[in-house]
């Protein structure tokens, strides 16, 4: 038989793609963390630049050994592992221990990521679960407010969990915008988080129902605590710039995998996670509860997923 | 995708997309969604083709190698109802007769006698067949829908039937009102084009996009009713103006019809079906080379021909060449969960989650996720950043279904 020249492609439809590649999105994804990573570095100086990075490096390499472990072909060029070790930098205090960001860098990718085979087959967000490992186990050394008595910031929600809604009105709220704050070291600067993700919405990396409805379930729920308390309870602008609620709405909830995909259930999946903040704000034990929350509303994707259309054909009734 | 330096033949022929100014490469992120923009000036015609190769997909050769055909002559009868029986395009010398396809010389140009047309209507249908119609979705109804929307963006072949070819297609919408026996007609056009509407027939609008083109999105614009892709709508028969013209040229003629109207490049022409892919472009002045796709149908549901010799069947309404390095290249990437299939998916399928299943060969799993609903527009492979073979796992899953309930062997031949 004669060979077959030219030797064509033959490939199933659709012959053409819109462009865009799951790490470029990454990569965009990480540049949009960017202002809140420098605003860190000029807030907490080389602590903060020696925390993020060693994070990051610590995951790329979890995740170059895991892939050579299970023998599969290496997908560690695709940027993920950077994001999620930069996303759990952003969650520790600038002035965690180096075994502290290992153990939650390599925890966050084993645990988050690779024992669920890789990307998309996570249920919950990799950096929370490290996060949370951590959290549980460490939670003295995890803790901002503890770890970093030395700093002549303040820690709004922390001081509002303690010491009650006197103690933290003399703090201003272009303060905590510009991330003069206590918290996770960049996801504290809510200015500059606001900025990256308003920088993904417009790029469509993002889709807003997740994060406005995070917002939104934050600032429903803080009002309601408003009206109905005894004055005590902040306002809803005071828990949406205070630690790292924004970091939360546009960047951890948004993960592709563990969040659902449809608009509705979008919606849900947000409010859920903005109602359980601020529920274990009021009444539980941890002053920023965001991680918790999500992984909460994360647990809960596959039963908020069972709201869909019915597919085509199949019982719309007749217009 | 990588960069590449573009000759202008290889930039004509893939119509519909744009090239970035600033790299001059292809931005496939700005193809053209927009449907019926394509003027492609009257119906050409290409001169008669040395070679044809007709595909066989459900019929028996009824010719032998070394048989002498005329114009029209009948090469293989279908074995499937409502599929057309193949016909000779050209005269000439039948040279191969294979399980796949039969190969005709061109010698002369003699055509065969004229047939006359039945008058009775369950003949008629039976006798559009047997002149090369695909005619399984004609059936008696209530409602007879013409189909006048593109299929796909940059399909543009309509037109010229519509204004230059009136003739053909009225007598053919006569013969095809004779058998749906419809109390209403309606012709389905994109919104913004000139549509001259038939005598007795309303006209419907639908959105000027793809996927709106396609048949199950034109029923339900018409009707509100959702057929699922497979089964017969209940309350229309649903037929496109180039079925019109088809049983027109048939009964005007009383002879077979052997042409697809295809698309090449900027224009549009009559070619005799089973043109190889070769003549195709050799006629458009492009080539292809080592890698290239050579896409028959359109860019987002056409398929991909497997070698220059390749003939047209009857479903070819385009020739494309897409140069290697410019399509998507698919792979076994993992899905990341982003719902981009699932969000733009017209017919609210989760394309992420019966790839997936698919792919593990769960295929009761993708019945349970309602597969059939889907109407193959190839939407979600061209959202996917993780550039997943998304349809064609989709596909395999559909098959893989069938062939478990031991239904047939042969995929559906598309609604229409």
């Amino acid at each position: 038989m004669k060979p077959i020249e030219p030797l064509l492609t033959v490939a199933s439809p659709p012959h053409v793609h819109c462009g865009r590649t799951f790490k470029g999105m990454t990569l965009e994804t990480i540049l949009a963390l960017m202002p809140a990573a420098i605003m860190a570095v000029w807030h907490f100086g080389l602590p903060a630049a020696r925390v993020m990075l060693l994070s990051c490096a610590v995951a790329v390499l979890t995740e170059a050994v895991c892939w050579k472990a299970i023998k599969r072909r290496s997908a560690v060029d695709d940027g993920t592992a950077v994001l999620i070790g930069l996303f759990y930098a952003f969650l520790l205090p600038a002035s965690a221990p180096w075994w502290l960001v290992v153990s939650g860098a390599a925890a966050s990718i084993i645990l988050g990521k690779m024992i669920f085979g890789g990307n998309g087959g996570n249920p919950l967000g990799a950096a929370l679960v490290g996060w949370t490992t951590c959290r549980i186990s460490w939670g003295t050394f995890m803790d901002p407010y503890t770890t970093m008595l030395d700093s002549p910031l303040r820690a709004p929600l922390h001081e509002l969990h303690y010491f009650g809604l006197q103690a933290v009105s003399d703090i201003s709220a272009t303060n905590m915008l510009l991330g003069e704050q206590i918290g996770g070291l960049g996801a504290a600067q809510s200015g500059a988080i606001l900025l990256g993700g308003l920088y993904l919405l417009s790029r469509r990396i993002i889709r807003p129902e997740i994060p406005v409805a995070f917002i939104g379930g934050i600032a429903l729920a803080a009002l309601v605590f408003q009206l109905t308390g005894d004055g005590t309870n902040a306002s809803a602008t005071f828990h949406l710039i205070g630690g790292g609620t924004l970091f939360g709405a546009f960047f951890l909830a948004t993960d592709p995998a563990p969040s659902p995909v449809l608009p509705v259930p979008m919606i849900a999946y947000g409010l859920m996670g903005g109602i359980l903040t601020m529920l274990i704000r009021q009444y539980g034990m941890y002053p920023d509860a965001v991680p918790f929350a999500l992984l909460l509303a994360q647990l809960a994707t596959p039963l908020l997923e069972r709201i869909a259309p019915k597919p085509f054909g199949t019982g719309r009734v007749k217009a | 995708m990588k960069r590449l330096a573009l000759d202008h033949t290889a930039r004509m022929h893939v119509t519909n997309a744009i090239y970035s100014r600033i790299t001059g490469r292809m931005t496939m992120d700005r193809y053209d969604f927009r449907l019926g923009t394509l003027d492609t000036g009257p119906l050409g015609t290409i001169p008669t083709p040395p070679l044809l190769r007709v595909g066989l997909e459900c019929h028996d050769p009824v010719v032998a190698a070394g048989d002498e055909v005329l114009t029209g002559t009948r090469i293989a009868s279908s074995t499937r109802a409502g599929t057309g029986d193949l016909h000779s395009g050209v005269s000439g010398t039948v040279e191969a007769v294979t399980d796949t396809f039969i190969e005709i010389r061109t010698t002369g140009t003699k055509t065969v006698e004229r047939e006359s047309v039945p008058s009775d209507s369950p003949e008629l249908l039976k006798w559009l067949a047997r002149m090369g119609m695909n005619t399984a979705s004609i059936r008696t109804a209530p409602l007879l829908i013409v189909n006048a929307v593109p299929p796909e963006p940059g399909h543009g072949i309509f037109a010229p039937l519509m204004n230059d070819h009136r003739k053909a297609v009225e007598l053919g919408l006569e013969t095809i009102k004779n058998i749906v026996q419809p109390s209403r007609t309606v012709l389905a056009a994109a919104k913004g084009t000139k549509v001259v509407a038939f005598a007795d027939c309303s006209v419907t609008f639908v959105p000027a996009r793809h996927p709106y083109g396609m048949a199950p999105m034109v029923i339900r614009a018409v009707t509100g009713e959702e057929p699922v892709n497979g089964t017969p709508p209940t309350s229309a028969c649903i037929v496109t103006l180039e079925d019109l013209y088809i049983a027109g040229r048939i009964v005007e003629s009383g002879r077979p019809y052997t042409n697809v109207i295809c698309q090449l490049g900027q224009r549009a022409a009559m070619v005799p079906l089973g043109t190889t892919a070769a003549t195709l472009l050799a006629e458009t002045g492009t080539t292809a080379s080592q890698g290239d796709r050579i896409v028959f149908g359109g860019l987002m549901t056409g398929s991909t021909a497997c070698n220059l010799e390749q003939g047209t069947d009857k479903r070819t309404n385009a020739v494309h060449v897409v140069p290697e390095g410019l399509f998507m290249h698919s792979g076994d990437s993992a899905c990341v969960g982003c719902g981009e299939c699932a969000r733009r998916c017209p017919s609210r399928v989760r394309p992420d989650l019966l790839s997936k299943a698919s792919e593990f060969k769960l295929f009761e799993r993708c019945e349970g996720y309602n597969i059939f609903s889907c109407m193959e527009c190839g939407i979600c492979g061209y959202f996917c950043p993780t550039r997943r073979p998304i349809l064609q796992y989709i596909r395999l899953a559909k098959q893989e279904i069938t062939l478990l309930k031991g239904a047939c062997e042969i995929e559906e031949a598309p609604a229409s």
